[in-house]
């Protein structure tokens, strides 16, 4: 469609399509410009979809809509809250957005206000129609991946948990002394374990079990990184921990590995509530937010339970 | 690791995974996939601020007063990432005149945990609700938002109610059983980095000025955790912290639906934390305080937090809601120095 700009859709057709109830309301001209955006949008991300999985459709099913309009009208049904204008508030939400100039791409030299507004109330648009399409790959298209109980819980990764492991049965300890006993092994666990953990592993492991966020400015300059890299430090911790009671008690069942994974990080966070202030940098985080640290329970304490 | 040959494993039973659990959980992992595949690569939210008011009345918002009922589309924030879609609310009552509890819908059809429960609502937005990321607010300070629907006062009820039934962790009538996510056990499940994102997206909405604001409060002698922002206390159960914690002392209700932990200080007070069952932090008695049998009083309940003075530990007898209902606690056990 070609209508004068780098853009597939018009600040008219927006405009209009917003004050009207629906895209089956908007005159042709403006109607036509929407679908044919929705219908792109639509088949940018089955493509995705598709390249990214090697999927491709069984017999008698397509992976495409029949008609441009279908795409807008199923963003449409799945964008709204309900029949009402009200129910549509996702418009003026669409729109607040592109107000707000909140697209994060910088705008050139040469992009105009309108481009800008246009670039932005498209972005937002892609992001409706992306989790319309999601929606409708998740009723069209079930993985088969997930019927299995030992197969891995992530399509093409066999590093990923079984659902075996992600729900295992529970142990159940028979009292107080049994309690206490996977307690003591789990001290053992975490003493040897944090032997191995990083700087930033242990800081991102303590602020996870203090509640404070990984993107806590203060938090990422104490670890000297981003918060990504924090939060990748304390999955990879996590997760190397996990491997390692698999590795170790490889004959027992998931239910024995995560009891240990679970007791063994219990006492890794009591063992850090003792050891944080060891860290380069903890005097000067906690100083900066005005707080005692050790609020935890004491090593001793812990030990006793 | 220690010494895994011969091992002996402490007495335990075991307790059966529930099958429907596993399904649940296949199917939301099976949506979270799709996400991810349709994603850009690397696609997160960014930090960013949340929306200013809009101040003068224009044609995209008008302020309106916020009732308990109301469910809410919150105006979007400044600097969007690419998982930012719109962030759905339902304002339920709060208990207290003028507050109300913003509890956030979820991204996906079915519930990922188990304080997440499917409305049986068919528009898409408002299938799941999010109650363990729910916000306490007054209605004034209410972030901008749309009103997009209003409940009925059944559904208002009955949302309350399952919220209630589902913070306290007790035993869930069946209807809603089947209803919420499946338990999070696995300390590296995928659904830790979920929560965190969620976190992100909903957060910075009613937490504004006031994110990773750490503070001591000297009145109550709360540290380190006198989060204004609810503490993310569910992680305690998701990583695996024990039932009971590593508390000093536990007291629980007669059926166990509360669990009250008693850590303590060297200081003459101790930090007490009101749970349910499962390791989230319970806020049916905030407003209220913890009773002993000579008639001390902690602190009033916050968020599921609360402090007392050291000599009443080992006495607990009551905790008391906002409106002065008792509960009798019982004592679980209790550690001594040399036991």
């Amino acid at each position: 469609m070609d209508n004068g700009n780098k853009h597939l859709t018009t600040e008219q057709a927006w405009r209009t399509w917003r004050a009207a109830c629906a895209v089956d309301l908007c005159p042709p001209s403006d109607a036509v410009v929407l679908r044919a955006f929705g219908a792109q949008r639509f088949r940018f991300y089955l493509d995705r979809y598709a390249s990214r999985t090697g999927h491709r459709p069984r017999e008698g099913q397509t992976l495409r809509v029949s008609e441009d309009k279908d795409a807008w009208h199923f963003l449409e049904t799945h964008a709204q809250a309900g029949a009402t204008r009200e129910g549509k508030r996702y418009k003026d939400w669409l729109f607040a957005r592109a107000e707000q100039g909140t697209d994060t791409e910088t705008g050139t030299d040469t992009e105009t206000g309108t481009d800008t507004w246009l670039r932005a109330v498209e972005s937002g648009a892609s992001l409706l129609m992306r989790d319309a399409v999601r929606e409708y790959l998740r009723r069209e298209h079930a993985a088969a991946f997930m019927e299995s109980l030992q197969r891995p819980a992530s399509r093409g990764d066999d590093t990923a948990y079984t659902l075996e492991e992600l729900i295992p049965d529970q142990v159940d300890p028979l009292g107080i002394v049994e309690a206490r006993e996977w307690n003591e092994l789990g001290r053992a666990t975490a003493e040897s374990y944090l032997a191995t953990m990083t700087a930033r592993e242990r800081i991102a492991l303590w602020a996870r079990a203090n509640s404070i966020a990984l993107s806590d400015p203060d938090l990422t300059r104490w670890a000297a990184c981003g918060k990504s890299a924090l939060h990748d430090a304390y999955t990879q911790c996590v997760k190397r921990l996990c491997a390692e009671i698999k590795r170790s008690y490889a004959a027992e069942s998931p239910a024995i590995w995560v009891q240990l994974a679970r007791v063994t990080l219990e006492r890794l966070n009591g063992l850090l509530f003792q050891k944080i202030m060891a860290e380069k940098g903890a005097a000067r985080f906690f100083k900066k937010k005005g707080i005692r640290p050790n609020a935890g329970p004491s090593e001793h304490e812990m030990a006793r339970t | 690791m220690p010494d895994h040959r011969n091992m002996k494993w402490p007495a335990h039973n075991l307790k059966k995974a529930r099958a429907a659990d596993r399904r649940k959980l296949a199917e939301w992992l099976a949506e979270r996939e799709l996400d991810g595949l349709l994603n850009d690569a690397g696609g997160t939210t960014t930090g960013s601020e949340p929306p200013a008011d809009a101040g003068a009345s224009n044609d995209l918002y008008v302020r309106d007063t916020v009732r308990a009922g109301d469910i809410r589309l919150l105006m979007p924030r400044s600097g969007l990432g690419a998982i930012d879609s719109p962030v759905y609310v339902a304002a339920l009552p709060g208990g207290v005149a003028e507050e109300v509890v913003a509890v956030p819908f979820g991204r996906y059809a079915v519930p990922a945990l188990p304080t997440e429960w499917k409305t049986g609502m068919k528009q898409a937005a408002l299938r799941v609700l999010c109650f363990w990321n729910a916000h306490r607010v007054a209605v004034d300070q209410f972030p901008p938002s749309w009103r997009v629907k209003r409940l009925t006062a059944r559904q208002v009820t009955a949302w309350t109610e399952v919220r209630c039934q589902v913070e306290q962790g007790s035993e869930l009538p069946g209807g809603v059983q089947n209803r919420i996510g499946p338990p999070l056990l696995h300390p590296a499940d995928p659904r830790h980095a979920y929560v965190a994102e969620e976190q992100e997206r909903v957060n910075p909405y009613f937490t504004a000025g006031k994110v990773n604001a750490l503070t001591t409060s000297e009145e109550e002698g709360l540290y380190l955790t006198e989060w204004r922002s609810d503490p993310v206390d569910w992680l305690m159960a998701a990583e695996g912290r024990e039932k009971y914690g590593v508390a000093a002392f536990i007291y629980a209700t007669e059926d166990e639906a509360v669990v009250v932990a008693v850590y303590e200080e060297e200081t003459d007070r101790v930090r007490v934390r009101i749970m349910n069952r499962d390791g989230f932090l319970c806020h049916r008695f905030d407003g209220g305080h913890v009773e002993s049998i000579a008639g001390g009083r902690s602190a009033p309940i916050r968020s599921g937090l609360t402090t007392a003075p050291t000599r009443m530990v080992s006495s607990l007898e009551y905790i008391v809601d906002r409106s002065g209902q008792r509960v009798r606690l019982q004592r679980r056990y209790r550690e001594t120095p040399n036991s």
